[in-house]
């Protein structure tokens, strides 16, 4: 709880830094390109609370995707925990992506180390260098245009846990958004919080809302002398202060279409929650989430995860590989880019 | 608050989370998939939905399920407050009149869903380019239940009315559809009740039939509706629909009567 706790006011913070923060206005700008330029695509995994499969998920996604025939980049954006590439079966990479805000290389394409898998390569986090977590805004800005640099077709960012900024707009940044969660009342709770906190963090950006920024800053903040302390509440208010901005106020609230996979299933009930979660998500906050499937809970995951190997690779058979082979198909069915078969 | 709207709004199949097409079979699973939703102890509430909340909405999907899953409760709900042929977007302005006849048309959007409760006292619905004290626009925008407004035009009067009424109303038709305004000579009361009902009914000329063969409402609700025997009527919603109806077609302020008979009967039933 000491943990939960800690991320929530750092979430209170930031909001006023963000607020005070200008270079979102720059930052806008860099949203939008994945819009114009659909040759690659971007996946982002995040979900709020440590441990709810991350990692594993994003590693398996790529492998999967990589495995189609796909030019596929895992990028860690866990900075300070990096160990995306223990999940992928490989060494410490030697360049990080401390090397590329040192300066140290110039292009992101030079951080991407090549694995054994073939069209799989990874950008590992910043590893070693202390305080690299707390990225400027000048740095991310930085690696958000750098990303678009990247030669792939998919890149799969592997977000940290908790809900500071850069996590937030690594995962808005994304093509889709996937969150994880366990049916446990922590990470549902904080699952709750990362969607919250990605929901108001991409009203807040969203330059057509730009007038009702006021009123997003103020249901970010809980205690708020507005008394608005739900999306419907800020819905109503905007219809009272702004009637004009009710309509382009729905209309982005229905863009945010988070993806949300199930971990650590183990009884049927657990499958339901999804749906559950879903429905709520539907009433609370006005959006679509589309549950796009669940992991058992299995014993093989935690064998692979000793053995430094891939689940993929390991065991290919079990239940849980088909299930992420399955989501990987779902999810590039449903909202894969074609692949542009000129380049 | 505009009542009707607020009827409109308590869209059963959105609180089931179904298609207005779906089948008994999908209502019954979508309402036993949220029972488990917002049941107790369910963990996908945690942290975000209160438990008042979740009453609120339990109750509501219990009413919900209780119209929809009876074919005939269901009809005439589709008939009274959803029509899925007639409305365009949720707040019901019939496509081919909005066409015709709307010079600003009004931007209907529906709601952005959150959380909210259509028995609570705010309304979410919006329509900004609408100004609804203007008796024009509250008619444009509830046209689901105001055929008078098209007899306007001669035409549009004659392509809808006959899906409608049958040919022994047409005298009904135009006592009902005349686009004058109430009398002034006749004196609205303070406070309305089901016997004001029946008398500017009868002011107006129209019998119990004839009322009853235009708004399709049973002559035994109507009679219960005037004398006020309320244990007689349907659910709530119902009667709702009915005392709007009625005060429409009788050009009386129907947002008032509706309210006030509505307390009234909400008060009797709980006594």
């Amino acid at each position: 709880m000491t943990e939960t706790n800690s991320e929530f006011f750092q979430t209170e913070n930031d909001t006023k830094e963000a607020i005070e923060d200008t270079s979102g206005d720059d930052f806008l700008h860099k949203l939008n390109f994945s819009a114009h330029s659909r040759i690659k695509q971007i996946w982002a995994i995040g979900g709020g609370k440590g441990g709810v499969g991350k990692s594993l998920i994003s590693s398996n996604l790529a492998l999967s995707l990589a495995r189609q025939g796909n030019k596929v980049i895992a990028v860690d954006l866990d900075l300070g925990g990096a160990n995306l590439h223990t999940s992928l079966g490989i060494d410490l990479p030697k360049v990080t992506l401390s090397d590329f805000f040192s300066n140290r290389v110039p292009n992101l394409n030079d951080c991407i180390t090549t694995t054994s898998i073939p069209n799989l390569g990874i950008i590992s986090g910043a590893q070693d260098a202390i305080g690299i977590t707390n990225l400027s805004s000048n740095q991310k800005a930085k690696l958000l245009s750098k990303v678009k640099e990247i030669d792939a077709d998919y890149l799969i960012f592997d977000l940290g846990a908790g809900t500071n900024f850069h996590t937030l707009d690594f995962f808005i940044l994304a093509d889709v958004g996937i969150f994880s969660i366990l049916p446990e009342p922590t990470s549902i709770e904080n699952g709750y919080r990362f969607i919250k906190s990605t929901y108001y963090r991409k009203l807040w950006l969203n330059p057509r809302l730009r007038k009702i920024r006021p009123l997003v800053e103020a249901a970010m903040d809980p205690k708020n002398n507005q008394d608005i302390k739900t999306p419907s509440d800020l819905f109503k208010a905007v219809n009272r202060l702004h009637p004009d901005m009710g309509v382009a106020l729905k209309e982005e609230i229905e863009k945010i279409q988070p993806k949300l996979i199930l971990n650590q299933i183990r009884t049927q009930m657990d499958v339901e929650i999804g749906f559950s979660i879903k429905s709520v998500c539907k009433k609370y906050f006005g959006i679509d989430v589309d549950y796009v499937g669940y992991l058992d809970y299995d014993s093989s995951v935690w064998q692979t995860i000793r053995r430094k190997r891939p689940l993929l690779l390991e065991f290919p058979n079990s239940r849980v590989s088909t299930s992420i082979e399955r989501i990987t198909n779902y999810i590039l069915k449903r909202y894969g880019h074609v692949k542009n078969i000129f380049l | 608050m505009n009542m009707n709207l607020e009827e409109i709004k308590s869209n059963y199949y959105e609180v089931l989370e179904v298609e207005p097409s779906a089948t008994q079979q999908e209502i019954r699973q979508s309402y036993l998939r949220l029972k488990i939703a917002y049941g107790k102890d369910s963990l996908a509430l945690y942290s975000l939905i209160e438990d008042s909340e979740k009453n609120d909405f339990l109750s509501k999907l219990e009413i919900a399920y209780q119209i929809l899953s009876d074919e005939n409760k269901r009809r005439i709900y589709d008939q009274n407050f959803y029509s899925t042929d007639k409305m365009d977007g949720f707040l019901g302005q019939p496509k081919a009149a909005s066409l015709q006849k709307q010079q600003t048309p009004v931007t209907s959007i529906d709601r952005v869903p959150p959380m909210q409760d259509s028995f609570s006292g705010e309304d979410l619905l919006i329509a900004p380019s609408t100004d609804f004290s203007s008796e024009k626009a509250t008619s444009q925008t509830l046209g689901i239940f105001e055929e008078t407004s098209t007899a306007a035009t001669p035409h549009a009067a004659t392509q809808s009315i006959p899906t409608r009424a049958t040919p022994v109303l047409d005298s009904t038709l135009q006592k009902l559809s005349k686009e004058e305004p109430l009398p002034e000579l006749f004196v609205l009361p303070e406070s309305w009740m089901g016997t004001h009902i029946k008398e500017f009914r009868e002011k107006q000329g129209v019998s119990i039939e004839e009322m009853s063969s235009f708004t399709r409402i049973s002559k035994r609700y109507l009679f219960a509706l005037e004398s006020e025997d309320f244990e007689k009527l349907p659910a709530a919603p119902f009667v709702r629909g009915f005392v709007t109806q009625v005060a429409k077609r009788l050009k009386l302020p129907f947002e008032k009567v509706t309210t006030d008979i509505m307390n009234r009967f909400s008060e009797k039933i709980k006594s």
